[in-house]
């Protein structure tokens, strides 16, 4: 059974639709991520899901348990890290730890000892007494992680949680989300960095006007829009060389499907099934060409969202 | 419990907050304090006035009782006049203060230059003359009733204050800390009606709310943590005027922890209606708080006096709570204070049941 199930969601601003007839599942243990532009609905179906907000129509269930019928239940097991930084700023780190780890019930030692764990998961164990106002932006997005976790949720709802940070903290912050999965927590993740849900997802939604465009692992949606990848050799022409008899010559290998030649360059599409070029490199060089650089390109999502949607991400 | 301790926490740790309720209030004490003390000092003495006085057209008993009056004035060193262009003269050289003619009944005045001294023989013989008027009447009506008046038991500054119940000397220090007391008070107040905004505004609203902690529960703690910082609005106001500026409440402790029980039932009066207003508008609760409680505190005479309207100024809150106030500590009576206690009690359980309500079941998110 699905850990998290979204099943026909349906929500209404007024007139507005924000969320269109929207269906996921979400595997116990998986790192699931929601990608779309913003506006998309994103927060929207994360806010549903924690119980924030209700939908006009469909159903949510996490751990079997309705997020409308059952939001008691639902609360006890999730935890969130809001897209904004919600921390109080007089507060220390611990203190903020432990203030919203004490409303799912932490106390005494079991409190503290959590608040402590969350705060050496995130790397800010050298500064629990450090005040949330004096905190760098990627210190504080650290701490707004740990206020999430330090009660041990079995899901763990994360609405872009790396806005605005530095390169170093946003590393931190997905070897943080990575670890967590690792030590069995289900992970749903929302972003519109491409290359951040590629390097944690192990599945993911794309999202766009509040219908699901796709979903699936990233491998799956590349090849919902292609089964080829580019392969780019850079050399050096001789001068009077016969590009047509070259072009033709490689045409003839097997699984590549087209060869331009630009330049000092040639490009080569390919099938994806196909995982060894060897023979292509060996068959340029029967030319006498030098090569300079040979570079291999898959499809990433920029490209699957560009072909699902029409239009680019951001 | 945990929301409780959380905002007294932000409360002791915010230096914007501290000052707002523990030393703007103390600064304000401190300021009018000083100032005030400075307008009781007077700035002329007017006693040993000296004055020549004749008598013209008048009875035995006109000049007997006025001779009497001025041998007796502590203020006056009245000599009979032997000339009266003579006396004008020294009038003029500013040797005497005033030339004082009784002519029949009627008491005419030729002055120097000295004002204070003029207004303050204007006074006294205005003075005396209705007091004439009345013993005069008094002797043509019932002439017996003059012989239980005690003529040595006239009123002072001392006596009346005795009589009174008050058994202190009372300044104007004494109304300015109660009504700059109730103002901080209703300034406060205004933070509360931005409490629910204020936790929008960080995001900790959506944190909490989508935890297990019921939303009774998170209503409760926050309302309750605010109450501290009133405490010590209260505390440090009433400590600083009575040590630091010789403001005095009540003359017994019973009276002065009515006050406070009064000041803080009050304070939890205003707070609900704060946070009621803050849930019920989507603007800024201050937005309309502060201009309602200058509008209230304005026409309450809290600024100055002269502004309280007839038939308006007395159903308004500050009021009501200053003339409470004054009632306990100036007349020793507790009506006043016991009604505003248990009014602001009835408010905070109304408008706290409300608020539970509207809180319990609103969207924040919209």
């Amino acid at each position: 059974m699905a850990f998290v199930k979204v099943d026909n969601l349906i929500k209404n601003y007024g007139s507005f639709c924000a969320v269109d007839s929207l269906s996921f599942e979400v595997e116990q243990g998986e790192i699931f991520g929601l990608l779309g532009p913003n506006g998309a609905g994103k927060s929207t179906t994360i806010n549903i899901i924690t119980t924030l907000d209700e939908q006009n129509s469909g159903t949510v269930t996490v751990n079997g348990y309705d997020t409308v019928k059952q939001r008691a239940e639902v609360r006890k097991i999730i935890g969130t890290v809001p897209q904004d930084i919600a921390l109080y700023p007089f507060l220390s780190a611990i203190e903020n730890v432990k203030f919203f780890a004490s409303l799912y019930g932490l106390k005494g030692k079991e409190l503290e000892e959590s608040a402590m764990r969350a705060l050496e998961f995130t790397g800010l164990s050298e500064h629990a007494k450090l005040k949330a106002k004096k905190m760098s932006g990627g210190m504080k997005r650290r701490l707004n992680i740990a206020c999430g976790i330090a009660h041990h949720p079995k899901l763990i709802v994360m609405d872009e949680p790396t806005v605005g940070v530095d390169a170093q903290s946003r590393e931190h912050i997905l070897n943080a989300i990575t670890l967590l999965r690792d030590k069995g927590a289900t992970v749903i993740y929302t972003s519109h960095y491409m290359h951040e849900v590629e390097e944690i997802c192990d599945r993911m939604a794309i999202i766009d006007h509040g219908r699901l465009v796709a979903q699936g692992t990233e491998k799956e949606l590349v090849s919902m829009i292609t089964d080829s990848k580019t392969i780019t050799v850079t050399t050096r022409f001789p001068h009077g060389f016969d590009h047509n008899g070259f072009t033709e010559q490689l045409k003839l290998l097997p699984d590549v499907n087209s060869v331009r030649c630009e330049d000092n360059t040639v490009r080569l599409d390919v099938r994806l099934t196909s995982s060894d070029f060897s023979y292509i490199i060996d068959e340029i060089k029967k030319f006498s060409l030098p090569l300079n650089a040979v570079q291999s390109t898959v499809p990433n999502l920029d490209a699957v969202f560009l072909a699902l949607t029409g239009h680019e991400l951001r | 419990m945990q929301i409780f301790l959380k905002e007294v926490k932000e409360f002791i740790r915010d230096p914007a907050a501290l000052f707002m309720c523990l030393i703007f209030p103390i600064l304000m004490v401190l300021i009018l304090g000083s100032f005030l003390q400075q307008l009781d000092i007077s700035d002329h003495k007017i006693e040993d006035i000296k004055l020549h006085y004749t008598i013209e057209n008048s009875d035995t008993l006109n000049s007997g009782a006025f001779e009497m009056f001025l041998s007796q004035a502590d203020i006056f060193e009245a000599e009979k006049s032997a000339d009266i262009e003579s006396s004008r003269q020294l009038v003029q050289t500013g040797e005497i203060t005033a030339l004082v003619t009784l002519n029949g009944s009627d008491i005419e005045l030729y002055c120097g230059d000295n004002g204070v001294s003029n207004r303050a023989l204007s006074s006294v013989f205005n003075s005396y003359q209705q007091m004439s008027a009345i013993y005069k009447s008094i002797l043509q009506t019932d002439p017996a009733a003059l012989a239980d008046i005690d003529l040595t038991d006239y009123d002072s500054s001392e006596t009346f204050v005795q009589r009174e119940g008050l058994g202190v000397t009372r300044s104007m220090m004494d109304y300015y800390a109660v009504t700059i007391l109730v103002m901080m008070l209703f300034f406060s107040a205004s933070g509360s009606s931005d409490a629910v905004n204020e936790e929008k505004k960080r995001h900790t609203l959506f944190r909490m709310l989508i935890t297990p902690k019921r939303r009774i529960h998170i209503f409760i703690g926050t309302i309750l943590g605010r109450l501290p910082e009133y405490i010590g609005i209260i505390l440090s106001t009433m400590i600083f005027s009575v040590i630091i500026c010789g403001a005095r409440y009540c003359s017994d402790i019973l009276g002065n922890l009515m006050l406070i029980l009064m000041y803080f039932l009050v304070s939890a009066a205003l707070i609900s209606v704060g946070y009621l207003i803050g849930l019920l508008i989507n603007v800024p609760g201050p937005s309309v708080f502060v201009p309602l409680c200058w509008t209230m505190l304005f026409f309450s005479g809290t600024f100055a006096k002269p502004v309280v309207i007839e038939g308006f100024s007395s159903y308004l809150p500050p009021y009501i709570i200053q003339e409470a106030s004054f009632k306990l500590t100036l007349f020793n009576d507790y009506s006043g204070v016991l009604s505003v206690t248990l009014g602001s009690f009835v408010i905070f359980a109304v408008c706290m049941s409300a608020s539970a309500l509207i809180f319990s079941k609103k969207n924040f998110l919209k």
